[in-house]
Formats: C-alpha cells, sequence, structure tokens
C-alpha cells in the first residue's frame, strides 16, 4: 500500500476525509517501511522468549527438586537463572521493546522508517550478542553482577547494536513530520537515550576499570534498577499511552498529567536503585535517598494510573471485544500494582521482612511479565497485521494466550509474594531452624509456594505456545500471500 | 493535531470484534491518538507537595549526617546511635536456637549424626556423662581422631567453638543438649561459669588442635574444684 | 516551541544527577577506603585472599552461588542476623574491598555466608555439602554439585580428602569420590569467609 493508491483508501474508508485518506495512506507508507526491520526484531524476540521459559521452568522446577539435572554443569541453578534473567530482558524484553519502539517513533513522527538497515543491523547484532552471552552464561563466565551476567566478550556487540538504535532514534525524531509531540514520544526518546548512556556507563566502571569494594555494587543496582525503569517502564508506558486511545478512539485524558507523569518519573525513578541493598553494607545516606526516591514513585504511578484510567473511563465495555486492550489494560493495572508494591518494599520495616525472600522475586515479575511482557503482547498482536498486511488466523489462540498469561502470573506472584512473606517473617525469628526435614523451618516453609510457581510456569509456557503458534501461522500465512495475486485485504466481519 | 479534537470512531459501523480490530487498514481505526487539555487536579498537586515534604524530612532524619561510615540511620548527626535493648531470653530457649543454627549442621536437627560422618549426640555416653568437663573441652576445641561412640565407630574432625562462641552460648547448648526432653536426656545443666573456668584452664590447649579421645579420657568428667 | 532540545536536556540532567548521587559520591566517600592495621595482631584487615581461595573465588562466581546466597550481615535489632549467628557484627564496606565482582547477594533460599568459614571450618563438611548437599543437610533443596568432583578407582589406598560417603551416596566398591581443584578451591573460597573482626565503624 502506497499513497498512489487513493481509491482503494477511498473505497475502504467512505467516510473518511480527504485529510484523513492521507493521513492513512501515510501511515500505510509508514507501516511498509518498518517490516522487514520490525518482524525480525518481533520473530527473534518470540525466539527468546520461548528460549527464556524453558530456563524458567528448569529454574522454577529445581528449587523444589534440587536433584531435577542435577549432575549437568551447565544446567545448574545458577546458572540456569541468570540465563533466564538475561534472556527474557535482553532477549525477548529488549527485542520486542525496540520494536514497538521503532514503530511507535515513526508512526508519531509521521515519518517512514529511514535507515532501515540501521535497525535490521542493529537487531542481528543485538541476536549474536545475547546469544554468545547467554552461551557464556551456561559455560560459566558469568561476570557474577546481577542483571549483567554476559561475558565481557559479549556485550560490546549488544553495546554496538544499541547504539546504532539510540543514532536511529535520534535521526528520527529530528527529521520528524509533526510537530507536536505525544507523549510516547517523550517517553520513547528517554529510553533509547538513558540506556545506552546506563550499559556504557556501567561497562566501564563494573568491567573494563572496576570500581573497589561495595562502591560496585551501587553501580551494579543503579544499572540494574533502570533497566527496569527507564528502558523498559518507559517503553511499556509509551505503548499504553499509544494503544488504549488509539484502540477506543478516545483522546489521552490530560496531556499535563502525561507530563506530570514522564517528568517525575524520570527525576525520581532514577535514584531508586539502592533500595536493593537496604540493610547492607553501604552508608546510611545512600539507603535513605534511594527510600526517599522509592516513596516520591507514588507520584508517577498514581498521576499515570489516573491518566490511564479517565482515558478508559466509560469505555471500559470495549474491553469484551479488543483482545490488545485487554492486554494493555492488564499491563497498565499491573503497573500500578507492581510500582505500588515496590514502595512498600523499599520501607525499611518492611524490607526487613521480604529482603533476601521470594517475595523479590514475586515483585520483579509483575513488573516485567504482568506489566511489561503484557503490554508487549497486545503491541505486536496489533502491530503485525498492519506491517504484513495480513490478518492474526485464529481469535481463539490470542484468547487462550491472554488466559493463560494473566492467570498464569497471577498463579504465580500472588502465592510467591505472600510466601515470601512468610519466609522473611520466620527468617527473623531466630527460633525458627533455617532448615529442619522434620520441623517447620524457613526453607521448607517455601516449598509449597515454589511448587505453585512452577505450575503457574507451566501456564504460561501454553501461553507462550498458544502465541507462538499464531505467530508462525501468521508468517506461514504473509509467505503464501506474497505468491498469491493481491486481492482486497480486511474483511472487517471475520 | 487539533488540541480539542477527539476522535470517536467513524459512525454507522459496529464495533470490531475478535480479531478483526487487528485487521490491516480497517476503515474504523481512528487516525492517531491525541490529548486533551483539562488542568491538573488540584488534590494530586497537594499529595505530590505533601509528599515531597514529608521526603525532605525522612531524608535529612535518616542519613546519619551523610557520613560516609555511619551505617546506622538512625545515628543522629553525631554519630550518636539509638541503643536497641537486648532482650532477655530463657537459657534454654537460647540453647535450643543455638543448636539448631550450629551443632545442627553435623550432628542434625534431630540429634542423630550421620552413619560414619558425624556421631549422634542423643543417648551418648560422652553428652550424658555424669559431669560436663569432657563435653565442654569437646565443644571448645573440638575433637579429632577416631572415636566410638554408642559403640559405632567414627573418624572426623570437629569445628572447634572457643573463638565463635561465648561462655554463655556454650553454657547453653551443653544444658540444652545434656537436658533435652525430647531425646529423653536429663543430665546435668551447666552454667556460663564453669564454662569460663574450663576455657581459662585449657587457653593453651587450643593452638595444639582439637582433642583426641585418649587426651581426654586422661581428664575426670568432673571439674576438680579449686 | 522547540521542545526537543530541553527535553534533551531534561533526560541527560537527570540520568547524570542520579549518577552523580549513586554513583559518584559514594567512589568519592568510600572508594578510596584502604585495609586497616588490627592492633593486636599487627595483620591488616580484610586480609588478601589466597590463590587457592581466589580461584575458589571464581568458582563461586561462575556457578551462580549468589542467587541462593547473600554475604552482608544486618545490624543488630534489624532482622535476625546477628541473633542467628550469622556473624558478631554488621558486615561494612570495608569487608568487601579485595572483591571483585562485591559477592553481597540478594536472596536468601539458603543461610548468610559471610562468616561461614566461622560457623563451619571442616574442610570435609564443606565438600561432602558440596558434593550433594543431602548428605548432612537433609531436606536441603541446594543443587548438588557432583561436577566439581571425579570418581576414582581407589589405589593402594584410599585418597586423604576421599569423601567418607555411605549408603546410596556411595559409590560402587573399589572407587572413591574426591574433589576435583576447582572443588577444593571452593571449599578453601568458603573457608575464607570470616568477617568478625572488630572495626570502628561497625558498631
Amino acid at each position: 500500500m502506497n499513497a498512489s493508491s487513493p481509491s482503494i483508501l477511498r473505497a475502504l474508508s467512505p467516510a473518511d476525509t480527504e485529510d484523513e485518506s492521507q493521513s492513512r495512506a501515510l501511515l500505510a507508507e509508514v507501516d511498509a517501511s518498518c517490516r522487514w526491520p520490525v518482524m525480525l526484531l518481533f520473530s527473534f524476540s518470540l525466539v527468546w522468549l520461548l528460549i527464556g521459559t524453558v530456563f524458567a521452568l528448569v529454574a522454577s522446577w529445581k528449587m523444589h527438586a534440587p536433584d531435577f539435572l542435577g549432575g549437568i554443569s551447565w544446567l545448574t541453578f545458577g546458572r540456569v537463572r541468570p540465563a533466564h534473567l538475561n534472556a527474557m530482558v535482553y532477549g525477548f524484553a529488549s527485542q520486542a521493546g525496540v520494536g514497538v519502539t521503532l514503530w511507535l517513533m515513526c508512526r508519531l513522527c509521521r515519518t517512514p522508517l529511514i535507515c532501515g538497515w540501521m535497525a535490521a543491523l542493529a537487531g542481528v547484532f543485538w541476536n549474536l550478542g545475547v546469544a554468545i552471552g547467554i552461551a557464556g552464561i551456561l559455560a560459566g563466565h558469568s561476570t557474577g553482577m546481577e542483571w549483567l551476567e554476559f561475558p565481557p566478550y559479549a556485550t560490546p556487540i549488544l553495546f554496538a547494536a544499541f547504539a546504532l538504535i539510540a543514532i536511529w532514534g535520534i535521526i528520527t525524531f529530528r527529521y520528524r513530520r509533526e510537530p507536536h509531540l505525544y507523549i510516547s514520544q517523550f517517553y520513547l526518546l528517554g529510553a533509547l537515550l538513558w540506556f545506552p548512556w546506563l550499559y556504557s556507563m556501567t561497562q566501564v566502571l563494573l568491567v573494563m576499570d572496576p570500581v573497589r569494594g561495595v562502591v560496585q555494587a551501587a553501580v551494579n543496582w543503579w544499572f540494574a534498577h533502570n533497566v527496569l525503569g527507564l528502558w523498559l517502564t518507559p517503553i511499556g508506558l509509551a505503548a499504553i499511552y499509544y494503544f488504549i486511545p488509539k484502540v477506543i478512539g478516545r483522546p489521552v485524558h490530560s496531556y499535563y498529567l502525561s507530563l506530570l507523569g514522564f517528568w517525575s518519573l524520570a527525576l525520581f525513578y532514577n535514584w531508586n536503585g539502592m533500595h536493593h541493598l537496604v540493610g547492607g553494607p553501604l552508608p546510611a545516606w545512600l539507603i535513605t535517598v534511594s527510600i526517599v526516591a522509592s516513596v516520591m514513585m507514588t507520584i508517577p504511578v498514581l498521576t499515570v494510573g489516573l491518566n490511564h484510567h479517565l482515558t478508559m473511563w466509560g469505555n471500559f465495555h470495549r474491553l469484551k471485544d479488543s483482545p490488545v486492550l485487554r492486554f494493555m489494560v492488564f499491563g497498565g493495572m499491573s503497573y500500578t500494582v507492581a510500582s505500588l508494591h515496590g514502595v512498600l518494599l523499599a520501607l525499611r520495616s518492611v524490607s526487613e521482612v521480604t529482603h533476601f525472600t521470594h517475595s523479590t522475586i514475586a515483585h520483579a515479575h509483575i513488573g516485567m511479565y504482568a506489566f511489561f511482557a503484557m503490554v508487549m503482547f497486545g503491541s505486536i498482536y496489533y502491530i503485525v497485521p498492519r506491517l504484513i498486511q495480513v490478518e492474526w488466523p485464529s481469535a481463539r489462540l490470542i484468547r487462550l494466550h491472554f488466559w493463560a498469561a494473566a492467570l498464569g502470573i497471577l498463579l504465580y506472584v500472588v502465592p510467591l509474594a505472600f510466601g515470601g512473606v512468610m519466609q522473611g517473617l520466620a527468617m527473623n525469628n531466630p527460633d525458627v531452624p533455617f532448615l529442619d526435614p522434620v520441623k517447620h523451618s524457613v526453607v521448607t516453609l517455601t516449598l509449597p509456594y515454589l511448587k505453585t510457581r512452577s505450575l503457574s510456569g507451566i501456564l504460561l509456557g501454553i501461553g507462550h505456545l498458544a502465541f507462538a503458534v499464531s505467530f508462525i501461522w501468521i508468517l506461514i500465512r504473509w509467505m503464501n500471500a506474497g505468491r498469491r495475486p493481491k486481492t482486497s485485504t480486511a474483511d472487517p466481519s471475520v | 493535531m487539533k488540541p480539542d479534537s477527539s476522535q470517536p470512531a467513524s459512525p454507522g459501523l459496529p464495533p470490531p470484534t475478535g480479531v478483526a480490530d487487528f485487521a490491516c487498514n480497517d476503515p474504523r481505526e481512528p487516525i492517531e491518538p491525541t490529548e486533551d487539555y483539562p488542568s491538573l487536579p488540584l488534590w494530586l498537586v497537594t499529595f505530590a507537595g505533601a509528599l515531597m515534604f514529608w521526603g525532605g524530612i525522612y531524608l535529612q532524619r535518616y542519613s546519619g549526617g551523610y557520613a560516609a561510615t555511619t551505617y546506622d540511620e538512625n545515628a543522629l548527626g553525631s554519630g550518636l546511635a539509638k541503643t536497641n535493648a537486648v532482650a532477655q531470653i530463657d537459657p534454654y530457649a537460647l540453647g535450643r536456637r543455638l543448636f539448631a543454627d550450629t551443632c545442627a549442621k553435623c550432628h542434625q536437627p534431630d540429634g542423630q549424626g550421620v552413619p560414619g560422618q558425624y556421631p549422634p549426640l542423643v543417648n551418648s555416653e560422652w553428652v550424658l556423662a555424669s559431669g560436663p568437663a569432657r563435653m565442654i573441652r569437646i565443644v571448645l576445641d573440638a575433637l579429632q581422631g577416631p572415636v566410638k561412640v554408642k559403640g559405632s565407630d567414627f573418624n572426623n574432625t570437629m569445628t572447634p567453638w572457643r573463638d565463635t562462641l561465648t561462655d554463655q552460648q556454650i553454657a547453653a547448648i551443653v544444658t540444652y543438649v545434656r537436658t533435652q526432653k525430647d531425646w529423653g536426656h536429663n543430665a546435668s545443666p551447666v552454667t556460663a561459669g564453669e564454662v569460663a573456668q574450663i576455657r581459662a584452664k585449657t587457653r593453651n590447649h587450643s593452638p595444639a588442635g582439637p582433642w583426641t579421645v585418649s587426651e581426654l579420657l586422661a581428664i575426670p568428667e568432673h571439674e576438680p574444684q579449686p | 516551541m522547540k521542545y526537543g532540545p530541553l527535553i534533551f536536556f531534561g533526560i541527560f540532567l537527570t540520568l547524570a544527577a542520579s549518577w552523580c548521587g549513586l554513583v559518584l559520591m559514594p567512589q568519592i566517600q568510600i572508594g578510596r577506603q584502604g585495609a586497616v592495621r588490627i592492633e593486636e595482631t599487627g595483620e591488616f584487615y580484610p586480609a588478601a585472599r589466597s590463590g587457592v581461595a581466589q580461584q575458589g573465588f571464581e568458582i563461586y562466581r561462575a556457578n551462580g552461588c549468589i542467587y541462593c546466597h547473600s554475604q552482608q550481615v544486618r545490624m543488630e535489632g534489624f532482622g535476625a542476623d546477628i541473633l542467628r549467628n550469622w556473624g558478631q557484627r554488621r558486615t561494612v564496606a570495608r569487608d568487601y574491598l579485595n572483591d571483585k565482582p562485591v559477592m553481597l547477594g540478594t536472596m536468601r533460599t539458603g543461610p548468610d555466608l559471610a562468616n561461614i568459614g566461622v560457623r563451619q571450618t571442616s574442610a570435609e563438611w564443606h565438600a561432602t555439602h558440596l558434593y550433594n548437599p543431602r548428605i548432612p543437610s537433609k531436606g536441603s533443596i541446594m543443587p548438588p554439585f557432583p561436577f566439581l568432583f571425579e570418581k576414582r578407582k581407589i589405589g593402594s589406598h584410599p585418597s586423604a580428602d576421599a569423601l567418607k560417603l555411605s549408603g546410596e551416596f556411595a559409590p560402587e566398591p573399589g572407587y572413591e569420590i574426591v574433589p576435583k581443584p576447582e572443588g577444593k578451591a571452593l571449599v578453601q573460597y568458603l573457608l575464607s569467609l570470616k568477617a568478625n573482626t572488630p572495626l570502628p565503624e561497625a558498631k
């Protein structure tokens, strides 16, 4: 589809004005230009999602059945667990995020993808870096730093990929044709600029010329928390801010709330990092600063939640007929829950109980999965048909994916968060033995929650398989459509 | 984009269902999202301000004067820390807790040990001797080499606790093990003073390493009083 | 109005501010800390690790032990770390000067290890525990590390460091389980973990 076929557009959209038809034509041109790089990124992100899911199931099983695959060195829990984290964060989440970023930036800047080769090359480098990195972790070459486990021979490749994307992002933004800045563009610009700075600075301070002692921990958690807050969260919020108003056809409730939400996030989020070290061997003021910043996060979280909610107000009935909206609203509500949970966990009196427990893991998954992954799923379901001009084959599979994912993640986080609190309370009671095979002990009381987590993993895996089947099927349809002569595209009543 | 444009779905067509909102170039799809411009709610601004005020106070109070080596957030700027009162604890409970943290690693939580590796404590003649002199020495400086416990042979190296546990803690553990009701033990308890006495008497032994059985058997079960 | 450059500045400044606060300031305050000399013994604390223990440190890192074990003791009255005998004092920055990377850990699926070299001085216990944690610790969910050991035919007499195993864990008759160099190194590293030396800042 390109601007030279307005007659087809007019036939499809008789209610559009001339102005709107041209806009649609431009959007179609944007979509077509994004096709190859974004489909490449989405396809690979799905591969890493599946690989990460396998790692997750193995790791989760080992926690209550430790002799499962016990003799294999490259599958030992301490290697599979970081392999899972890195495959999901850098393989799945970041790549899906970059794909969504590319498309959203182009659409919102009203400019087709320029230098698409840059984006495609970045995708190739990114996957190479992640693959080499994961292999390195399983081989035992992990750096030992959480969220930064990739060995030093993999990270420059990732950085090169990232730098390409960031440069591309700035160029696209610079040459945008739409002068008004929509809120999603603020977030995307932030994400594209923050991440390479974070990553390069961290590599210098931790790998190339390491700082001494616990300052490493400070740098490590400054980085790790900011990967969540300044890279993934902005992309997720940008997507929700785009797709909710887009699908329901109403404007975002308030431009001013959007700005307040963005700038308060920018101001406060990146001071949070030290709340991972409450009670740890760092000066008290450093920890306190992060606790204060964590509590201040209530401002952007309430602001954004309010904005989304008031946008949806009166339109909740649309959840019935739009799978994309379901993913977005689930993700948006989870963002609020995850963030408020995080505020709670940062307080010293709560951290005294929950630090070092499974509650932390539950919290991480509310943020990474219930919020970010669900938003990515919804975004991919929306974007792909517009890129390749083919319908998703089965509404049932999409419904299965949503419900398996939603119920799966609820089954994961609720019991585990509760179990973590129980674990922490027991750990803080010195009369409860740490391990006793017969009597009540810290380790044995966590077992039911760990087993429930494995069960939830199976549900999540089913959702991911449904997603994979849909994706492969639509790819096959796309390849077949390429061979057949072009007929009319959408049949809206399907 | 005009600030006041709110674009509803095109009228006259039913809302999309199922997969149809993925329909490429769906004519019902609105052009691009826009924003409305109501002003910020006053309550939110007030709340944000109040929270920042709280944040400032908390930061000032709990930063220990922003000092590099102040780790206790309760320390006021002058470096004085709030002291936490040490709760009084029942010696038997202390002994049970310390046993679980310390001895149970080898002797097992149920005190039965591991055959061929770590001797059992339940009904052990070394534990239930009429006097605790040998047992206290074993806890202080450990036991090494061949030993017979309840007719079974063991030959291992125990961890010494002289430098890690105080007299009060050792007394609590030894009392707990000697009087453990679940194991049917009913031997005499031990005081911290007795442990201190033996600790002083044997301070020259510890550099030489753990006790051997022959050395221990040369010591009477009851510590001779001066 | 040209919002682009303004947004760019805002994005840059917010990150720069947190970098200054959370990275630069700690580096200025404690980045140049050195070892202290203990009056009673004349030795420096923290002492450098022996070569074998340093190799063990690398094994600890390679196998992701930090994902279940922490190495930090919280202060008295905050949690029950000291009451559980995980240390006699809280750990402070100076305790970690020689670690690269610092293995603070964020999970306690297993107990804290900051002072494991004080609580458990038996190399033999550590070796057996690493081979299969369920031998000395029934009900443990720690993974086994048999790949740090090898099964050998017993020579003229059993090796000094052969594991004393019985029952289902013992190898077939005529064979013994002996730690490989990696296994021995890891045990030495664990034995080196001590953080009880009194320090003025660690009240």
